[in-house]
This record gives structure tokens, sequence and C-alpha cells, in this order.
């Protein structure tokens, strides 16, 4: 009889060699498993980093150097002195206020007329598809056509808004030479052109709601006022909130129209963020200071997104 | 047979001498060269006529034509990023500074061997100057622009407006010489909506600075010295805003957001009496087919000031070469090209203006494009705007507060201080 450990360690031994070659199947299946699909991922990530990561990570960099494009003696590394010197800087200031008001009232004045659109075209009719298809016509307008259009419509000598206003008594107004009307007539031109974003987001909303709560709140004998602010609008919530963000996001960008309607002025007047970024980087040839100023722009979305989502799923 | 191989041979050294003779005249075949330059009606007539350039030369030339914002911008991506994407950049006078170190000098540019190289002598010579920086021309001058007086001579010389101008102001109708005949004439001829006194020059634009400059140069101050101190006076500058601030009464209803585009249509359509304009947009004033004050319009210097002096703001816009061109050869030859007295002879007619002073002076010419005796004259009277490296921070200082000041949007002593801060401020 041999000695139980012997056999037992022979038994042990073939287990081991068995359990290790499964081991290094089990860990060659893991690696294929683990890694197999970076090479599916892989070109996708280069490209991304190519497009995106990389300028981000450099447009960064220069955020934190004084960088003139066309001094060369105007270089050096400031780090955050440049963002810090942002806080103090009147110019960059006051284009912030004027682009967070710009937002506050465009944003506001859009998602009110596209819910209200929305409340009210949401109902079968004859012709119901052409008009909510004709509704969305200015969302497709490019913002330099539509920016040139209205700087044409607001002329005072020959814009047709003037004439209508002659034709009542009234004008011709000056829209775009004083900066309290000029303000005025870039967020009339935006309220215009993107609230059937507004609607058609809120619309789609509205079309994928449950009829089951409405027809019990009827049944309750709710008024359609309550319906409204008990029932629709809390169900709404998420989408109002991701078309607000959407709408921020995207107003936070707007340059084209404004810039060719006033160019930013008179004086600064409707020089929104986006305008005194691009005339620092571009006329100025200050890369740097409008690269901080661009970043300053990028968290006030991010932060902008994550309150309104926090406020939503709170 | 002897003869026939003696024919061959004949025959073929004429062949190879006319090859030879074709390849002497167009050195350049097969080469291609590319420019970029600003977009309005001299370039276009440029374009057009590139073909003979082509024709002589035998070299390729793409031309990309911008307009003026968007040409800054990549004349300053291709510069610094020295990608030597374009062989010759157009660049406007006051970006001059900012570029030249990129660019080389005119002097260093090789000889032509089709095209004799430009000599600046026959050049305009405040273009030149225009191009100029710290002692060096930087590129050739294509465009001498000069900001010129222009105004209704015929309604000037109309005997009712006489009689009736006499009369109400108590001295000959005349063209104003003065600041103060300026208003006059302004306030005269200012019948709404029939006809305007003046057209201004507000919209945020690189425009409302010369506007600044020529108006602050009238009333006797300049704004930087040449080692660029600060020297505007303050007085002076406050004096020739209230002055701007008044003639705005006699403009046409938007005068506080007025640019390029509303001067043109109000002088066009003939409810204009005067305005300060470049000659690129004169020719279109003078053309019958879009302008209803064609063969009416006179050209003077601007009115002088109270020093007695008239004062002009020139606009050159000259071709440089990056440093980094690998075909500085080929593109020198379009350069003058460009310049010279063929290009000319052809050109004009088409709607390019003459850098080359001979071209001003012709007596035909004259008669042919009215507005040339006058730009002579505001040439010898225009200064260049600051020869400034930062110089587009101080203007954007300069068109802000100039807005603000003639528009009524700040007091003018007001404007005029947070003009003077904001200058210190970029020049510190």
């Amino acid at each position: 009889m041999m000695p139980p450990g012997e056999t037992g360690g022979i038994i042990q031994s073939k287990r081991q060699v068995i359990f290790m070659s499964e081991k290094k199947l089990m860990s060659k299946k893991k690696f294929s498993e683990r890694f197999g699909h970076l090479g599916f991922l892989g070109p996708g990530m280069i490209f991304l980093f190519l497009v995106l990561i990389y300028p981000l990570a450099y447009s960064l960099r220069l955020s934190l150097y004084r960088f003139s494009l066309t001094d060369a003696t105007q270089r050096w590394f400031m780090g955050l002195e440049q963002y810090i010197g942002l806080l103090t800087d009147a110019p960059f200031l006051q284009s912030l206020y004027l682009h967070l008001a710009f937002i506050v009232i465009c944003v506001f004045f859009q998602l009110v007329i596209g819910l209200l659109v929305a409340l009210f075209l949401n109902r079968d009719f004859y012709g119901d598809r052409v008009v909510r298809s004709l509704l969305l016509i200015p969302v497709f307008i490019l913002p330099v056509v539509s920016g040139l259009t209205f700087r044409f419509m607001y002329n005072p000598q020959y814009g047709a808004i003037n004439w209508l206003l002659g034709l009542v008594g009234f004008g011709p107004i000056e829209f775009l030479s004083r900066g309290d009307t000029a303000f005025i007539s870039i967020i009339i031109q935006d309220i215009w052109r993107m609230w059937p974003f507004m609607f058609m987001i809120i619309y789609s909303g509205l079309q994928a709601l449950p009829r089951e709560p409405f027809e019990a709140v009827k049944i309750d004998g709710a008024s359609k006022f309550q319906e409204l602010f008990y029932l629709t609008i809390p169900m709404l919530k998420p989408t109002i909130v991701v078309a607000i963000i959407l709408r921020t996001i995207d107003v936070l960008k707007v340059f084209t129209e404004v810039f060719v309607m006033t160019g930013g002025g008179p004086g600064r007047a409707t020089t929104l963020l986006s305008i005194h970024i691009y005339r620092n980087a571009f006329s100025f040839f200050n890369m740097g200071y409008a690269a901080a100023s661009s970043y300053v722009m990028v968290l006030l979305a991010m932060a902008i997104s994550v309150i309104l989502i926090k406020k939503v799923y709170a | 047979m002897k003869k026939l191989a003696l024919l061959f041979l004949i025959t073929a050294f004429l062949f190879t001498g006319m090859a030879l003779e074709v390849q002497a005249d167009r050195p350049y075949e097969g080469e291609t060269i590319r420019v970029l330059v600003w977009r309005d009606a001299l370039t276009e007539a440029v374009i057009g006529r590139v073909e003979d350039f082509e024709e002589a030369t035998g070299m390729e030339v793409i031309i990309d034509d911008l307009p003026t914002d968007a040409l800054t911008e990549r004349v300053a991506v291709n510069l610094t990023g020295e990608t030597g994407e374009y062989d010759l950049v157009a660049i406007d006078e006051p970006f001059t500074p900012r570029f030249h170190d990129y660019l080389l000098p005119y002097a260093e540019w090789p000889e032509g061997q089709v095209f004799t190289k430009t000599n600046t002598d026959d050049l305009v010579q405040a273009a030149v100057d225009g191009g100029t920086f710290m002692g060096e021309l930087a590129g050739i001058p294509v465009n001498a622009n000069v900001y010129m007086f222009v105004f209704r001579q015929d309604l000037i010389d109309d005997s009712d407006n006489q009689e009736a101008f006499e009369e109400e102001y108590g001295y000959p109708l005349s063209n104003p010489t003065t600041t103060d005949e300026m208003l006059d004439v302004a306030e005269f001829f200012h019948n709404p909506p029939e006809m305007h006194g003046f057209a201004p020059f507000t919209v945020t634009a690189e425009g409302a600075t010369v506007e600044a400059i020529w108006v602050l140069n009238t009333f006797g101050t300049q704004i930087l010295d040449e080692d660029l101190n600060l020297v505007l006076d303050r007085d002076k500058a406050i004096e020739a805003f209230e002055f701007y601030k008044e003639l705005m009464n006699y403009a046409p209803p938007g005068a506080d957001n007025f640019g390029h585009p509303e001067t043109i249509s109000n002088m066009n359509a003939g409810h204009l009496f005067m305005t300060l304009q470049w000659p690129a947009i004169i020719a279109g004033h003078e053309d019958p087919e879009e302008s209803l004050a064609a063969g009416n319009l006179g050209y003077e210097t601007a009115p002088a000031g109270p020093t007695g002096e008239s004062s002009g703001v020139t606009g050159t816009w000259i071709l440089g070469m990056p440093r980094v061109s690998e075909n500085q050869q080929a593109a020198a030859e379009f350069g003058y090209w460009w310049t010279s007295e063929e290009a000319h002879d052809v050109l004009i007619h088409e709607g390019m203006s003459p850098v080359r002073t001979s071209y001003l002076e012709d007596e035909e010419l004259q008669d042919v494009f009215p507005w040339y005796v006058g730009q002579l004259k505001n040439f010898e009277i225009a200064d260049t705007r600051p020869r400034y490296h930062h110089y587009t921070e101080v203007s954007d200082v300069i068109m802000e507060y100039f807005n603000r000041a003639v528009t009524g949007d700040m007091p003018v002593a007001e404007a005029v201080d947070a003009m003077m801060d904001g200058i210190e401020n970029v020049l510190n």
C-alpha cells in the first residue's frame, strides 16, 4: 500500500496539472474576453483622441499661457493666474453677464411658447401634420441667413418691421442702433428661430405620456388648469429639463447670427461671451486668453446641466 | 538621301529652337502658386484677368478671395503657423506691424524673369509708407486706399440752392472747406426722407476707428506718438466728438449703426449729400448702372478743423510674401504683374484702383475716373493709422468709445476719459 500522501500527491499533482492548464485556458480566454474588444474599439478611440481629447487638452494647456499668435515675445506660462484675471476683467464679465441674460431670456420664452403650442397642437385635427411640419421651418434656417434677414427686417429705412409699424402710425425704430433695443432684437431673432425646437421635444414628450392618468382625473372631475399643473407638467418634467439643457448648451454657442446682425455693437451692447472670445482670438490674437474664456464657457454649460439634472432626479 | 537627311536635321533644329524659345518665354510652365486676397471690386478685376498672367508666364495661379475678417484669420494662421500654404498674402495696413516678421521684405524679393521688378518710385508714396514698418517695405503695395471726402457737387452748383443758402447762412454756398461749413451744408441739405446731410460710420468695425482718427486729427490731436505714448489731447478730443455728434443729427435713420452697406444704398439712391468714403466704393457710386448720384459727385480733401488743416487716413493693402514660401521667384512675378503698367492699362477699366501715381495723374484717365484728382489731394494730407503691434486692441477701444460718444450712449467727456483709460490699459 502506497503511502496516502504519495498517491494523493500524484492525483493532486495531476489535478494540479489539469487545474493549471484550465487556468491557462481560462486566463487566455479571459485575456481575449477582457481585451479583445479593444481591437474593435481601438480605431474609434484613436479617432476620438485625435479629434476631441487632444484638442481639448491642447486648448486647456493653452489657457494656462499668455499666448499671442502673432507675437513670439508675448508667450509665457501664467497658470491659474489667467483664470483669476478673468474674474476681474471687466469686458469678460460684461460679456458673461450679457450672455447669461441672453440664455435665461431666450430659453424661458422659447420654453413657454414651445409648451403652449405643443399643448395646443396635441390633438388630432385636419392638416395637423402639415401644421406641425411648417412650424419647424425656422429651426432649419441657417443662423447666418436668419441673422441677415432680421438685420434687413430691422432696418429703419427699408426694413419690413418698420414698414409694418409705419402702417399703424409707429416708428421708425432704430432697432439695432441703440444698446437696449439691439439686445432685445437679437433675443427676438433667437426666440423666433429656435422656439420650434422646444415645441418639437415637448410635443414628443406629450405624445409619449400614458393616457390612463388623464382619463382618471377627468373622471375625478379635475379642471383643465388642474390637469395641466398637477399632471401634464409634472409628468413632462424630465422632457422639459432635457429640452432646457439642450437649448442652454446651444444658446451658449450662439455666435453667427449675432455677429452678422450687430457685430457685437453698438459699443459692446451685444458682445456676448462667444463674440468676446472670437474677437480676442482672431482680432487681437490672444489665444491663451480666448482659450481660458472658452473653458469658463464649457464649465458654465456643465454646471448648468448638472444642476438641472440633479433637480430632476433628486 | 543626303538632301533628305539635311532637311530632317534642319527641321529638327528649327523645332528644338522653337521649343527652347517657348520655354524661355514661359519659364514657369508647370509651376503653381497660391495667393490669398480680400474680396472686392479690385480683386475681382485682378481675378478676372489672371489668365493673362498665366498665359505670359506659364504658371498656374490659384487665388482664394475672402471677406476681410476671414482673410485676416487665415493670414494669421498661415503666417504664424509657417504653413507655406500661400505664396502671397494680402495684408491690410493695420496688420502690417503684426505680420512683418513673417514676410520677406520687398527689397529682398527676387528680380523677375518675365516682368520687371516694380520700382516703388512710381507707386503712391502714401501707400508705400502704409506698407512700411520699422523702415522696411513689408511687401508690394497693391491697393492705394485713402479716406476721401465725397459730396453732391450738383447740389452745390445749383443756383436755387446757392441763393437759398446765402440767404439763410449769410455767405455763398461752395464746397465746404471747414468743419463749421460742413455742419452748415449738412443742415441745409438735410431734408428727410428725400435727402440726408451726412452718412457716418458707426458699426462695430475698423471703419469706426478710421472715422474717429479722421475727426481727431482734424481737430488737431493724435492718439499715439511715434514712441507709443498716449498723446490724445482730452479737450480737443471732446471738441472733435461733439462736432461729429452734431453731424449725426443730419444722418439717415439708423445712424447709430451705420456702415458701408447703408452709406452705399443711400448715396446710390440719391438720398445722401456727403460722406467719407474709400475709392474702391466710390467706383460704384460713379457707375450709372448702379447709382443715381453718378456724375454728380465732387471729391475734395475733408474740411479743415480749428487748426486750419485737413486730415485723411490711408488704408494700404500690400501683397506680402511669406518667408517660408517655396515659390518665391514665381510669386514675385505675380506681384510685379499686378503692379505693372501692362496690368494697369487693362485692370483699371475693370474696377482696379491704380497704385501707380502716373495713372492717377493721367488727365485722360481723370476724365473717366473723376475721383483720381481728389484721391491724389487726399494722399498728400493722409496719415497712416498708429504703427503698433497691438494696434487692433487700441482700435477696439477707440471704436467702442467713439461710437458711444457720438451716438449719445455716453456723455462725450466720459467716453473720452474711458477711451484714454482703455488705451493706457492696452499699452501697459
